[in-house]
């Protein structure tokens, strides 16, 4: 009886994988039909650049075009896409999660949920499937290892008041970033709203989004940041420029998910489905240079 | 991931408008609005 059991089980495997391929080689073919797709994606865009290329390599007869910008201004432009009803974009990677919500009341999102959908923790998907985050990043501070002392690493948002860094701390606008805001906010809620006012006497600095943050560490300009992204200082790191990222052990480090979706009037809906069950796979998903929402990926930044 | 200290509310926050507007608001009276302006490349 177990023996059967055991045989059935092996059986339901293999079928389960054999249907697996299929679907994607079916979704391969109606892809190249559509010959392209088109990726809207918030945040630096060289990332995606690369696994665009990728992604015509494994699948030929499929082209990407990747366009990059601030999620808070690529999201105004698929906005007026979905009023002019002319959508052009494909699929959209954002941080702000607050568009995909909207999106979705508003019918402009095809459901769809990449396999294996079991695996990707209930916090970073929607449960309908119109959309899905594909990475979680998470929001540790930086500093430039070769400028700051080891006893003046921060280990705590306390430790951005004191005066060592004073005029020489940077930071997106919160007002600008949600996930500076985000980061910005679970701050005031332990420490209160008088944390502003001290780390503003501290004379910070400010600038559009985390490239420019990463980058001026690395040039020694300023000297920390209480507000990096994990995967932006990486790229940094790995470029073998001076930065260094610390998680505390002290204040709750923010994650949060890089969301996606599909629209629902894309003009290649097949090819976006093929990259984002591809870009999911586990091949794709532990070579982030962040988390994979995947609880079965177990990559960690490094 | 969640073997390290995080806080995982982001979507939470984000799809309280409310809130985020009120948030910020409140922000940009420290920072002022985006005056250096950066990139994505």
């Amino acid at each position: 009886m177990r023996g059967a059991m055991f045989l059935a089980a092996v059986v339901l495997s293999i079928g389960a994988r054999a249907v697996s391929a299929e679907t994607m080689n079916e979704l391969y073919q109606r892809a190249k039909a559509e010959k392209s797709l088109v990726i809207f994606k918030g945040g630096p865009v060289v990332e995606y650049e690369r696994w665009g290329k990728e992604f015509e390599a494994k699948y030929p007869g499929v082209s990407v075009s990747v366009t990059g910008g601030f999620s808070n201004v690529l999201d105004a432009q698929i906005d007026q896409q979905l009023t002019d009803k002319k959508v052009t974009t494909d699929f959209a990677v954002f941080q702000t999660v607050q568009d995909f919500a909207r999106w979705k009341s508003e019918g402009a999102l095809a459901n769809f949920k990449p396999e294996p959908w079991d695996k990707i923790d209930p916090s970073f998907k929607d449960p309908d499937g119109a959309w899905v985050a594909v990475g979680v990043n998470a929001m540790p501070y930086a500093y430039n290892p070769n400028l700051v002392k080891p006893e003046d690493v921060p280990r705590s948002a306390l430790d951005f008041l004191k005066p060592v860094f004073k005029g020489k701390l940077i930071a997106a606008y919160p007002a600008d970033d949600d996930a500076t805001l985000y980061d910005f906010y679970q701050i005031v809620q332990k420490y209160g709203w008088d944390y502003m006012d001290k780390y503003m006497a501290n004379q910070p600095n400010f600038v559009q989004g985390h490239l420019g943050v990463v980058r001026s560490i690395a040039s020694g300009e300023n000297l920390a940041t209480l507000d990096t992204i994990a995967n932006t200082s990486l790229e940094i790191i790995h470029a073998g420029q001076p930065q260094a990222i610390v998680f505390s052990e002290i204040d709750p480090v923010p994650v949060w998910p890089l969301t996606a979706a599909i629209f629902k009037d894309a003009p290649h809906p097949n090819a976006a489905r093929l990259f984002l069950n591809w870009f999911m796979e586990p091949e794709q998903q532990s070579r982030l240079a962040y988390w994979s929402p995947r609880g079965d990926v177990a990559r960690l930044p490094a | 991931m969640f073997s390290y200290k995080i806080v995982n509310t982001y979507p939470e926050l984000l799809v309280n408008a409310p809130l985020m507007a009120d948030l910020r608001k409140r922000f940009e009276g420290y920072t002022g609005p985006v005056k250096n302006a950066g990139g994505v490349r």
